[in-house]
């Protein structure tokens, strides 16, 4: 009953993760003959072709291939001492090696990772591409060491060897490269090689990425006309239409004419009035025509001290901007862009 | 003699208008009633003459001429017609928006000495303004004439003035004014080192005129 299952497992799964696994057709007629061999089940055969391929000369990915074929033929006949150490010379040969474990069987993938902590090894190093001014930001690196181990991270172009990192770690490591040089100027623009050194007792492993480093001048900040979100307000107001010009022209004249009144000697006779009436007319009719024509449009306090307060705001923004248009005239910036990726060293 | 050079003053004060803020110049005519001794001392007359404004800052200077030939009112014992020339200066400052403070001389100056008195005071007094609406602007005003002098000799202790008066923006450079001013004067006189005599003296006076912004 156990058997036949695991026979149905390897018929549906396994078969499927080789062809996945290994999507070119390998050089060596005698590993493809292996690979045949694994398909159609016939583990004991897959073995001994992957072997005979093996003491064959083979290119370096066919050689992590029959090794990984061996792996899965030794988990599928349940030797599984064997399947690791074959899944260990693999990871060496291509530490980048992965199992997608949705097509793999869980034994398999199990085996593997197995495998991967028992070796010393830097994988997927990854270098993000990005942009900023130089000094003040960094390039993000990113990779795995699969057993605790001195790891230093290097960034190399030419005679130049500048230490990026240097720690005891293991499992997923996210490092900053600054890219600037120990006096703090950006490092000069052209190829540079991150390399990480990975060192455990006897065991040293090396894996490398390269990147180029450009220069550009750096954008200037444009001046502001205005502020965002913000706009001036009306610096005047036309009041509601009243009848206060009349109102006042009758206070005035009335008072005018209240004071010549109490003014007015008596000994001299009653108040002369032709004078004065002319002129309230004159000043009643205007008092009248103001009162039907549209108020003047009178100062808003508050909106000019809004205002004012805007532009305020607005020309300090505008020397900040100045200010820092000159800093970054004398700056430079850096565009950093991963290479692809030339293999990595042992 | 003094008119011409008052007049000489104003002409120079409006030639220099460029440094100013703003300066107006123009013919007005005027009416007044003078009125003298008893009520049955009356004149009335009218006249032609010109006022001109400079304002800088808050500081305003306003002055006006006027020639009034003065004829006795109907029903007036006076039998003399005269003209009489009167010269006024005001020296403003706006201390609000609403209120202002003003000093400044005021002469009238009959052609005969014998019709009626001359008189020189120095004013002091403050005035009040509210914008009726867009370029028309009324105020009213109080002023002491303190000092006052007459060719006929005697003081006013109480002598006072109240004004009234529009001004209308006509166009961007002419402005219309009128205004009214009364004048009381209780002078006393003491001829020959007698007692005291009332001898009050009292003038209303309308004015209309026309300036031309310079």
């Amino acid at each position: 009953m156990r058997s036949s299952g695991l026979l149905l497992m390897l018929a549906l799964g396994i078969p499927a993760a080789v062809r996945a696994q290994a999507a070119p057709a390998p050089q060596n007629a005698t590993l493809r003959a292996a690979i045949q061999a694994y398909e159609n089940l016939d583990f004991a055969r897959a073995i001994t072709l992957a072997r005979r391929a093996l003491s064959e000369r083979m290119t370096g990915p066919d050689q992590a291939r029959a090794y990984e074929l061996l792996g899965f033929s030794y988990s599928a006949t349940d030797s599984q001492v064997k399947a690791v150490d074959a899944f260990k010379q693999a990871i060496l040969l291509d530490p980048d090696r992965q199992l997608d474990p949705n097509k793999v069987s869980p034994k398999i993938t199990s085996l593997f990772y197995s495998a991967l902590g028992q070796v010393l090894v830097v994988r997927q190093l990854q270098a993000d591409s990005a942009r900023f001014i130089g000094g003040q930001g960094a390039v993000p690196l990113r990779f795995t060491v699969t057993s605790p181990a001195r790891v230093r991270v290097r960034a190399v172009s030419g005679s130049t060897s500048l230490l990026v990192d240097s720690a005891v770690l293991t499992g997923a490591v996210n490092v900053r490269w600054l890219a600037r040089l120990p006096n703090g100027d950006p490092v000069p623009s052209g190829t540079w090689l991150i390399v990480v050194e990975a060192t455990s007792g006897q065991n040293t492993f090396s894996a490398s990425r390269s990147l180029r480093v450009t220069y550009s001048p750096v954008d200037t900040l444009p001046h502001l006309t205005s502020l965002p979100g913000y706009k001036e307000l009306p610096e005047t107001e036309v009041p509601p239409q009243s009848w206060r010009p009349l109102g006042l022209a009758f206070l005035f004249t009335g008072s005018a004419a209240a004071g010549a009144l109490a003014l007015n000697n008596d000994g001299l006779g009653s108040a002369p009035g032709r004078e004065l009436i002319g002129v309230s007319v004159v000043t009643l009719a205007a008092g009248f025509v103001m009162t039907l024509r549209k108020p003047a449009p009178r100062p808003a306090e508050a909106n000019i001290l809004y205002n004012r307060l805007l532009r305020e705001q607005l020309s300090q923004r505008n020397a900040d901007i100045a200010k820092e248009n000159v800093k970054r005239r004398q700056q430079v910036q850096l565009t950093v862009v991963p290479l692809p990726k030339t293999g990595s060293a042992r | 003699m003094r008119a011409l050079a008052l007049g000489g003053f104003l002409l120079g004060l409006c030639t220099r208008s460029a440094a100013a803020q703003h300066a107006t110049l123009g013919p007005a005519v005027a009416v007044a009633e003078y009125r003298e001794v008893a009520s049955s001392l009356r004149y009335s007359g009218v006249g032609p003459g010109a006022s001109a404004r400079v304002t800088w800052h808050r500081f305003t200077l306003d002055a006006a001429i006027v020639s009034i030939q003065m004829k006795p009112a109907s029903g007036s014992a006076a039998t003399q017609s005269f003209r009489a020339t009167e010269i006024d200066g005001w020296l403003r400052w706006d201390a609000l928006n609403y209120m202002s403070f003003e000093v400044g001389l005021t002469q009238r100056s009959p052609d005969s000495d014998f019709a009626a008195q001359s008189l020189g005071a120095v004013r002091v007094g403050a005035r009040t303004r509210y914008l009726l609406g867009p370029g028309a602007t009324i105020w009213l005003r109080g002023d002491y004439l303190a000092g006052a002098q007459f060719s006929g000799g005697g003081t006013a202790p109480l002598a006072l003035e109240l004004g009234l008066g529009l001004d209308l923006e006509l166009s961007r450079h002419v402005r219309a004014q009128v205004d009214y001013s009364f004048q009381r004067l209780d002078r006393k006189t003491n001829p020959a080192g007698g007692a005291k005599a009332s001898v009050p003296i009292e003038q209303s006076l309308a004015r209309l005129g026309l300036t031309v912004g310079l």
